[in-house]
């Protein structure tokens, strides 16, 4: 796969090509999950359409990826029916060149609001195997990160919220003493006492 | 290239790729659009991406659907022929609009194709060329 994409990533060198390789793409994945959402629900065209208020002739333009170009308001109709959150952002062309190459059904598929939600958080005090991130509610706002390597010598202390403090220290890997000054510095002293 | 589904192309008697040729020709953004599908092809087959290929008029031909500006671009294939499960073949370059092909008869003339490369896989087919 490593020789697709660097023999993907010359061709793209050509900013036209690359743009319309790239647009071609967007259509062809998108027309691909909302088919793989719509199987996954066990769901018919007809179906979608009445939860979506789309006609069914436009959900089968739109699964043949027979479109150029799709409103946000119908996407946005498509988010609801499907019960899932819509994301979209500007990327790097290296993010769509591995993306191209990495697509499976799995990844297309996703679970609805309701299923999960019930299970996204659920274990977040619950430790993890070696070299997993571990939590603790230490005080108010205060959350223990464990990186568990098996001695405990690795961890990080933030005042943050979770999701905050989640997306800081995932990459990162303190010595306890450190760590103790960080947090003092953070404002987490009421905690330390 | 480690690609999972090898990709072929038509030759003709004097081992000229016609499918080459026909891409070749088109502008620069078509070839792009053209490519992209190609390389799903080549990457997963059927089945992750359900319009990749879809049937024509004539069993066994089958082709892609490519929607660039105004051009309605249908290269057409086939499964095998030598190995139906696990490679496809490029059988000839087309268009469609307004229902109609370009060249005429384009899935007939593709079953042809077809056909000489049934009967002799050596000589009239090769390696996908890649068009930039």
């Amino acid at each position: 796969m490593k020789k697709f994409f660097k023999q993907l990533a010359q061709d793209f060198s050509d900013k036209e090509y690359a743009h319309n390789y790239m647009e071609s793409h967007a259509v062809s994945r998108l027309a691909a999950q909302i088919h793989a959402l719509r199987k996954q629900r066990g769901w018919s065209q007809e179906e979608l359409s009445k939860k979506s208020g789309l006609a069914q002739e436009q959900i089968s333009k739109i699964e043949s990826a027979g479109f150029n170009s799709l409103t946000m308001k119908t996407l946005q109709k498509l988010s609801r029916a499907f019960d899932v959150h819509l994301h979209i952002a500007f990327e790097p062309f290296s993010k769509g060149i591995i993306d191209i190459g990495n697509l499976r059904t799995e990844q297309l598929e996703v679970a609805s609001r309701v299923t999960n939600l019930e299970t996204a958080f659920s274990d977040m005090n619950q430790c993890e195997p070696q070299n997993t991130l571990c939590t603790e509610m230490a005080g108010p706002n205060v959350f223990l990160m464990f990186l568990n390597t098996g001695n405990n010598s690795s961890f990080q202390i933030t005042s943050a919220t979770f999701p905050h403090a989640l997306s800081c220290e995932r990459s990162q890997h303190f010595q306890p003493m450190k760590v103790l000054q960080n947090a003092a510095t953070n404002g987490s002293r009421s905690w330390l006492k | 290239m480690e690609y999972l589904f090898p990709i072929y192309d038509y030759v003709d008697a004097h081992g000229r790729n016609e499918f080459k040729d026909w891409s070749s020709k088109l502008q620069k953004p078509e070839r792009a659009k053209l490519n992209e599908s190609i390389d799903k092809l080549m990457l997963y087959g059927e089945g992750l991406y359900p319009q990749l290929p879809t049937d024509s008029e004539v069993p066994g031909i089958l082709k892609l659907r490519i929607t660039a500006a105004k051009v309605q671009l249908r290269p057409l294939l086939c499964r095998g022929p030598v190995n139906p499960g696990r490679e496809f073949t490029f059988l000839l370059g087309a268009k469609e609009k307004d229902s109609k092909w370009s060249p005429k008869n384009a899935p007939a003339t593709a079953e042809q194709n077809k056909l000489r490369i049934t009967a002799n896989s050596d000589t009239r087919r090769t390696e996908h060329e890649k068009v930039l």
